[in-house]
């Protein structure tokens, strides 16, 4: 089973004081389901750059299977295909003129022969159920439809551990279920999928395990349940949900 | 521009090979270019339309919609060819207080000429426009080995006309709903307040795009794979020497 581990990660953006990650550490396992919680600015979106390889930790360490993370270009093509990253904003994501040739990009950066990377595309389009979408211009496709195509683009690179930043807030509960129905599919395949987002009350439901950030710290993970009788969250998040947990008004 | 792009996508002959469409536009536009004969130039420009709106199936009001557009910058520029302005009388000329216009027959004619060899190369680039998305353009450039740095940048630069329209739009209506465009004096402050905002955004969305590319395993060059497109056999024979 693989393992990406963080081992007192540090990571300062040049010109600010403050470290955005300060000493991370913890271990992800194929086939979880985990997500990543914590206030705007706490370390999420960086710590995901880390894991993809965008940023590189100033102190401590990255593993991958056990081994160190190395920069060297054939390194971080292997470790992109491993670990894939979805960010907020489709419309940051998508940059080709079609779908089609969207979709390829990732798989011809992996390495694939054309008429691979053709069948990895509708495999993914049949996955995603996007087959119709295929021909389409990028412009002219919906929120939910970017999205998709998207996460499609990353899944299309067989990432064995996949994170995700934020992007059910914005779409509607069918186009949800539709991509948690794909993560479920996945995961039961071995997808290790990391979800930041702030809908506790999805965490409380979705997740095996909840990793919660604060100032570029770990503070609690575990059992969602485990980690919420920690955190002082606002009443109202939890008004039609009773857990338990540790509210304060 | 999306109305542009819609047809495109949707017109009859959107999957045969870009070769063929953009071989017949540049034919009918070196035909214009050379010939004096504005007729000739005329007959290319009715052919062009008949391809457009007959074959391709674009609508008559969508070709018109764009040549027209094209055609009033033209007009324009060709009064100052046909009409010259003058001081002085001279033979056939029209008084206009203190000025004489001169028209002339070989004026006309250049004007003519100058017109209908515009109107029918602008047509044939918009039957190519009209009938051939970007990506195949593309597709098109990089077989006839147009640096793929410079290709990169194009892909890039039109994704990002779509996205930054979006949010122009979003900031456009963000003003209005403060009372932005409200009179002069405000619309100047809102037009400098977005320019200076979509300015920002478009080098942040750059840089973020950078990242997400990165996480694709971009490797300094845009690898896509090729659209699929149709070769009937009569263009093929027309044509074959264009296409790999």
């Amino acid at each position: 089973m693989k393992q990406l581990t963080f081992e007192n990660v540090h990571f300062r953006y040049k010109g600010k004081k403050e470290e955005a990650l300060k000493g991370i550490s913890f271990t992800l396992k194929q086939g979880e389901k985990v997500a990543l919680i914590g206030r705007n600015g706490s370390g999420k979106s960086t710590l995901i750059l880390q894991a993809n390889g965008i940023l590189r930790p100033q102190k401590g360490k990255i593993y991958i299977d056990h081994k160190e993370l190395r920069y060297d270009h054939h390194s971080l093509v292997e470790l992109r295909r491993q670990v894939g990253v979805v960010f907020q904003n489709p419309d940051e994501q998508l940059f080709s003129a079609s779908v089609l040739q969207d979709l390829s990009f990732g798989a011809l950066n992996i390495g694939l022969s054309a008429t691979q990377a053709e069948q990895r595309v509708m495999e993914i389009a049949e996955l995603c159920n996007c087959q119709h979408l295929l021909d389409s211009p990028t412009f002219a496709l919906s929120g939910g439809e970017k999205t998709i195509i998207a996460l499609a683009g990353i899944l299309i690179m067989q990432p064995t551990f996949l994170f995700v930043d934020e992007i059910l807030g914005s779409l509607d509960v069918w186009m949800q279920e539709r991509i948690l129905a794909i993560f479920d599919q996945l995961i039961n395949k071995g997808l290790c999928v990391i979800l930041a987002t702030h809908d506790l009350n999805f965490v409380s439901r979705w997740a095996d395990r909840v990793i919660y950030l604060q100032d570029g710290v770990v503070l609690y993970q575990g059992k969602p349940q485990e980690v919420f009788s920690q955190l002082c969250v606002p009443d109202f998040v939890f008004n039609h949900w009773k857990l338990g947990v540790n509210t304060c008004g | 521009m999306r109305w542009i792009e819609q047809h495109t996508y949707s017109n009859r002959i959107r999957k045969l090979h870009p070769a063929y469409k953009a071989g017949l536009a540049f034919l009918v536009l070196i035909v214009c270019l050379l010939t004096t004969n504005y007729f000739i130039s005329f007959i290319c420009f009715v052919g062009i339309f008949a391809l457009t709106v007959i074959w391709a199936r674009i609508p008559i009001t969508v070709f018109l919609k764009l040549i027209l557009s094209e055609g009033s910058f033209l007009f324009i520029a060709i009064l100052g060819v046909a009409v010259s302005v003058t001081f002085h009388p001279s033979i056939g000329a029209y008084r206009v207080g203190n000025l004489w216009l001169n028209i002339t027959a070989a004026s006309v004619n250049l004007a003519l000429v100058i017109f209908f060899r515009a109107l029918g190369s602008a047509a044939a680039l918009n039957f190519l426009i009209l009938t051939t998305p970007v990506s195949d353009l593309i597709y098109l450039a990089r077989k006839v080995h147009v640096p793929e740095f410079l290709m990169d940048i194009v892909i890039i630069m039109y994704r990002f006309i779509f996205v930054l329209y979006d949010s122009l739009e979003r900031m456009v209506l963000a003003q209005q709903i403060r009372l932005g465009f409200s009179n002069f004096k405000s619309s100047w402050r809102s037009i400098a307040n977005i320019a200076a905002q979509l300015f920002i955004e478009a080098l942040q969305r750059s840089r973020r795009l950078n990242l997400a590319l990165q996480g694709r395993g971009w490797d300094g060059t845009l690898k896509v794979l090729n659209p699929r497109f149709e070769h009937p056999l009569l263009f093929r024979l027309l044509w074959g020497m264009l296409v790999k």
